[in-house]
């Protein structure tokens, strides 16, 4: 299964916990890479390819978009809200999806808890 | 109307009145002085037909002045017919309306002269006299009516009091109008202009008031919006006007126009000095500016007066804003620290969601896997709690607590039952029910306090009152043990009183831990707690009959 993680502390906060669940319930067999900005992705398009997004709401500075604009964009590329998940360490989320104009996406928040975690890859 | 113009107006009907009266009498006597043309009965009815006629007139206005007018040298010309008029008794009767012209009674103001008056007296004496007519008496009518002029600007001078004090009434009338001080210089100017033709000879057109600032001028209020100004050489003239009641000042700039006909006054207000301009129309008459100066000087140190009330307000708005500002502060940085503590514990709960899981998996090769991920995401755990710790005291820091009270000081009993009462009675409770056994030497007692975070906790105290209360809420001011007490006591529905929750309530906030009332939900109870704790009353909560909050309070002289 092919991940994308918009992360931008993927090294000091994400990287274990996906790993960890890959090994522990997925055979090891995630595919996860990870994009610190909107930009390091390059052509969006190419999302269609990943089986699961995960899109962090506070992108980098550098970043040219927030999560909130990602997921839009992946959005209107026809991409399954159902196989978008947020990954945020906000209170309140649920509501700021919304005044987003954004569908009901998954969530999993911060800090990141395995069985969550696998939960919303499934 | 000005109230002082609505008295005037009163006060002429009523001498109006009187008038008519003083003339009957008048014609008595002059009937009874002199030989009569008619019977006794004649005069007796006109004098009847001539009240009548009064009366019916009498509380009308406009034209019926005029008709007033003619209704008594109608009067005058049957007394006086077939009688001479070279005596000084009967010629009086004729110039009895002239001399009580200025308390003409009509809603108009009497005019500065009255060409109708003078003409109908004037027929009224060639009619009597006939050939005889001395035509030396236009001149006594003449000087008559300069003397008239004369009482009437003597009369325009008290109205002119009038209605620049008006404009000052009328800005508090309308409105508290904060903000708005230019609002009270378009009165004055509007006042001046407006209600009176005369005025306009002599009254500024604009108004500007200016503040010293820095040895320039800065403006402060004005009844013209200005953009820019220029005022040539600012300091020296400001030097000048130290020394000097008033400057003309022949040119300046307004709102990139020239100025030309420009008088400055300064005033020192408390806070600082401002400096008036005064912009007259052309045809203004300049001789009477200085006059015009020193009649409104009294009114520009009001509207000083004004200004500085309201820089107070607004610094004091200042003031609030930016404790607020520092309280959002706080609450924005613990968001932001909270949601830095969700990434941060990461690595700790992934490190023993690992370990769990590592117990209870049987696969070799995952737990082979699993190992060196265990073992990195440790020492990643380790280094994480230092700096987890760190900005959890960042929270916990007491200067940017909104709760911290910033500033205690000494503060009188008196202020203090003040302050309960005041609050009592703003939130529609019974003042009646406030009861007190302090005595003198109580209220001149002092506690340290803060006065703004105690209406805090009183507000608190009052709102719970007003939320829970069913028949009374009372407060009682008693001394216990040699100590200030205050007590709040309200009534509450049965079950509630009993209800477990209400008793936990209680135990929490009578403990000695300040912990188990911050863990409550009520915020209330939290706040009182918290601030008085730092202000050193002490409180407890009291459920028997009633519910009851009492606040105890030492005394730091006595």
């Amino acid at each position: 299964m092919k991940i994308a993680v918009f992360e931008n502390e993927y090294d000091a906060a994400v990287k274990t916990p996906f790993q960890a669940v890959s090994i522990i319930y997925f055979s090891n067999t995630l595919q996860i890479e990870n994009f610190p900005s909107s930009q390091s992705f390059g052509d969006l398009s190419r999302i269609i390819s990943y089986d699961r997004v995960f899109i962090d709401i506070d992108l980098s500075r550098n970043s040219e978009k927030d999560g909130f604009d990602v997921a839009k964009e992946i959005l209107k590329l026809g991409y399954p809200v159902s196989q978008i998940i947020i990954l945020t360490g906000h209170l309140g989320i649920n509501s700021k999806i919304i005044e987003k104009d954004l569908p009901n996406l998954k969530v999993v928040t911060k800090p990141i808890f395995l069985d969550d975690l696998k939960k919303a890859i499934e | 109307m000005y109230i002082l113009e609505e008295l005037d107006l009163k006060v002429r009907k009523i001498i109006s009145f009187a008038f008519r009266i003083v003339v009957l009498l008048y014609a008595f006597i002059v009937v009874k002085a002199n030989e009569n043309l008619f019977p006794w009965y004649v005069y007796l009815g006109a004098s009847v037909i001539y009240f009548i006629i009064f009366r019916y007139l009498y509380s009308k206005d406009k034209y019926y002045a005029h008709l007033r007018l003619l209704n008594d040298y109608a009067f005058f010309a049957l007394i006086l017919y077939g009688k001479e008029l070279d005596n000084l008794l009967n010629l009086g009767l004729l110039l009895l309306p002239i001399v009580n012209s200025l308390n003409h009674s009509s809603y108009r103001r009497p005019p500065i002269f009255s060409l109708p008056l003078y003409i109908v007296a004037l027929l009224c004496m060639l009619f009597l006299s006939k050939q005889d007519f001395d035509y030396s008496a236009i001149f006594a009518l003449l000087a008559l009516a300069v003397i008239n002029i004369f009482s009437y600007f003597r009369a325009s001078l008290i109205r002119f009091h009038s209605v620049i004090h008006g404009a000052i009434d009328k800005f508090y009338e309308e409105n508290l109008n904060l903000g708005k001080t230019y609002l009270l210089l378009n009165n004055i100017v509007n006042a001046l202009t407006k209600h009176e033709p005369y005025f306009k000879a002599f009254v500024p057109s604009e108004i500007t008031c200016f503040k010293v600032k820095n040895g320039g001028l800065s403006i402060a209020a004005s009844s013209l919006f200005i953009t820019t100004f220029q005022i040539p050489d600012e300091a020296s003239l400001i030097r000048k006007l130290r020394k000097e009641p008033f400057i003309k000042v022949p040119k300046l700039y307004i709102n990139d126009a020239e100025a030309l006909n420009c008088v400055l006054i300064l005033v020192k207000g408390n806070q600082a000095q401002y400096v008036y301009c005064l912009q007259f129309p052309p045809n203004s008459l300049s001789f009477l500016h200085s006059l015009l100066v020193k009649n409104i000087n009294p009114l520009l140190h009001k509207v000083v007066k004004v200004l500085e009330v309201e820089y107070d307000l607004k610094l004091q708005r200042r003031l609030s804003l930016n404790k607020i500002k520092s309280k959002l502060h706080y609450v924005d940085n613990t968001v932001k620290v909270i949601h830095y503590l969700n990434n941060k514990l990461t690595p700790i709960t992934t490190y023993f969601d690992m370990v769990s899981k590592y117990d209870t998996i049987r696969d070799a090769t995952i737990l082979e896997q699993l190992a060196p991920l265990i073992e990195s995401e440790k020492k990643k755990s380790a280094r994480v709690i230092k700096d987890v710790i760190g900005r959890a005291h960042m929270i916990l820091d007491k200067s940017l607590n909104p709760y911290f009270v910033e500033e205690i000081y000494d503060e009188s009993f008196r202020r203090i039952f003040e302050l309960v009462r005041g609050s009592w009675d703003d939130n529609d409770l019974d003042v009646k029910n406030i009861e007190t056994s302090w005595s003198k030497s109580t209220y001149e007692a002092k506690t340290i306090l803060n006065v703004d975070s105690f209406q805090f906790v009183l507000d608190e105290v009052i709102d719970n009152i007003k939320k829970h209360y069913h028949k009374f809420a009372k407060v009682e001011f008693l001394i216990i043990e040699g100590n200030p007490v205050i007590r709040f006591i309200n009534d509450i529905k049965a079950p509630t009183l009993k209800s477990s929750n209400l008793k936990k309530l209680a135990r929490d906030f009578n403990g000695a831990e300040i912990n188990e009332i911050m863990k409550r939900n009520s915020h209330g109870t939290t706040f009182i707690k918290q601030y008085t704790t730092q202000m050193n009353i002490k409180t407890a909560i009291r459920i028997e009959a009633n519910f009851e909050i009492i606040l105890i309070f030492s005394v730091t002289n006595s």
